[in-house]
């Protein structure tokens, strides 16, 4: 801090200096030397403990007036899924420089899903040789585009908003199930929302049902358990298929369990297809499984 | 957009086709055994599973919490970018580092809002160093503070928290805004005001000892 007036330098032990700053420093107002005065503090004296406590409450109620009614970008969301589900360190991979747009047509990366490894990343170790894939999705109802330049010259063409695939794989350790456990739960309780939508996938042979819960929010729960494993160089594609026209959703993995993805509402058919690795812009093959969305 | 155009029926599957009722049968061991709804988790448990790197509890706590993140940091920080940038980091960091967060201390909601205000007013002292650095802003350049004040007021959602503020007396109020709001330290706040740092000190304090008062004569006090 280059403006200090009156500034007491060396009253570094004095504590109703360091009292004085309490204030100061519940609402971040404090420099590092002065937070560092103040910690110290706090380690030795119950008192000045006790008022921060309460003086942080009144902090968050100035913090909750700012943000109660507030509304985050859409596109906010799954840019943060992308980079969760993409392995990204919150301090390495954001730096200070302007946010990497989301690409307007070019589908964003998502993790593909190797077929007997680990397909729940682990925060601080995403696995090493996960590639990526796509996901993205189709929005007509772009009530709330972004302020940003880059969505607004895309709206030109097509805005299209992308949405991260959140995908659990098949593992026998309790992590993966419980949140297997947990989706399975959410999926059987979004279909009984009102305005919920479910579907089968079938083969053509009917000898196979993916079931698809989509709750009124748009957030689809696909059932991949009954998807054959593939080999590791083959990966599960969701796509709508709205008159035919295959636009992908996300990827699903080599052997899925439960996926969750965002499905527009105009969405009612879809199809999986197989994939090379890391997924395909369009179609390579023809649809495995295929079938449309009701209302409940 | 790359697509194409197929047939969805016409074609046979090109892998082989499991026996449905074996299917079925692996849908219902997954449910049968099932952990509370993870909207339903309350913010230790949620935050557990965060730390299991279960990506789904990190979207819920961001269902939760994401647009009053943002909504907070949009207020200190004027430009909309770098509030984006700023949320995720929040969100992020919350991803790597679950650990942080200590249910005994307090709701998730006051930790993430905390956390989001401190990297948002990082982020003003360091656009600000390299504004200094660019363009040797003089004082003469500080913009009204009153402007400051108002603008910082203005839109405060919470009609109990407005009349918190409207009821300090001046000199506190427009310290504890600007500082907040603005994302001021106490001693560019003194130069603001020209006044000298241990009455703005002192004004923070005293001040925001006394929303403390009014907030819990209210019933809006102290988070359990």
């Amino acid at each position: 801090m280059t403006e200090h007036r009156h500034h007491d330098i060396g009253n570094d032990n004095g504590s109703d200096d360091t009292e004085a700053l309490l204030g100061a420093y519940v609402l971040d107002a404090v420099d590092d030397v002065d937070r560092r005065r103040v910690e110290r503090l706090l380690e030795t004296s119950p008192e000045a403990r006790a008022e921060v406590e309460r003086l942080n409450a009144a902090a968050d109620r100035l913090a909750e007036a700012a943000a109660a009614g507030a509304s985050a970008p859409t596109e906010l969301f799954s840019s943060l899924m992308a980079k969760v589900a993409a392995g990204a360190s919150g301090a390495g991979s954001i730096g200070d420089g302007a946010p990497t747009p989301p690409p307007a047509v070019e589908p964003v990366l998502l993790p593909r899903l190797p077929g007997d490894a680990p397909t729940v990343s682990i925060p601080g170790h995403p696995p090493a040789d996960i590639p990526t894939g796509v996901a993205s999705f189709e929005r007509h109802a772009a009530a709330r585009r972004s302020r940003a330049p880059w969505i607004l010259s895309a709206a030109a063409v097509v805005v299209l908003f992308v949405v991260g695939a959140v995908v659990v794989g098949n593992r026998s350790d309790g992590g993966a199930a419980d949140s297997v456990a947990a989706m399975e739960q959410m999926a059987a309780q979004a279909a009984s929302m009102p305005g919920a939508r479910t579907g089968e996938l079938t083969d053509a042979g009917n000898t196979m049902a993916v079931q698809v819960v989509v709750d009124p929010a748009g957030h689809a729960f696909v059932m991949s358990g009954v998807l054959p494993p593939l080999d590791s160089g083959h990966t599960y594609q969701l796509w709508s298929a709205e008159s035919g026209t295959m636009v992908s959703i996300g990827l699903l993995g080599s052997a899925p369990s439960m996926s969750v993805v965002g499905v527009d509402p105009s969405v009612h058919e879809l199809a999986i297809t197989v994939e090379p690795v890391g997924g395909s812009p369009g179609p390579t093959a023809a649809p495995m499984a295929s079938g449309t969305l009701n209302t409940v | 957009m790359t697509a194409a155009v197929v047939d969805l029926r016409r074609d046979r599957p090109i892998l082989p086709a499991v026996d449905a009722a074996n299917a079925r049968r692996q849908v219902r061991q997954l449910t049968r055994d099932m952990d509370p709804l993870t909207h339903e988790l309350d913010d230790a448990r949620l935050i557990a599973a965060v730390g299991c790197g279960d990506q789904q509890a990190l979207a819920e706590a961001y269902r939760r919490h994401g647009d009053g993140v943002y909504g907070l940091v949009r207020r200190v920080l004027a430009d909309g970018a770098m509030a984006e940038e700023v949320t995720q980091e929040v969100f992020l960091r919350l991803w790597n580092e679950p650990h942080r967060y200590d249910a005994d201390r307090g709701a998730l909601r006051s930790f993430l809002l905390r956390q989001a205000h401190s990297r948002a007013v990082e982020r003003v002292r360091s656009e600000e160093a390299r504004r200094r650095r660019e363009e040797r802003v003089d004082r003469e350049n500080v913009p009204p503070q009153a402007d400051v004040e108002q603008q910082a007021m203005d839109g405060l959602s919470s009609q109990a928290v407005a009349d918190a503020l409207a009821t300090l007396n001046e000199g506190e109020r427009e310290a504890i805004v600007l500082a907040y709001f603005g994302g001021h330290s106490y001693r560019e706040v003194a130069v603001r005001l020209d006044l000298p740092e241990g009455t703005v000190k002192s004004r923070i304090r005293l001040g925001l000892a006394k929303l403390a008062d009014r907030l819990e004569a209210t019933g809006l006090g102290i988070n359990p």
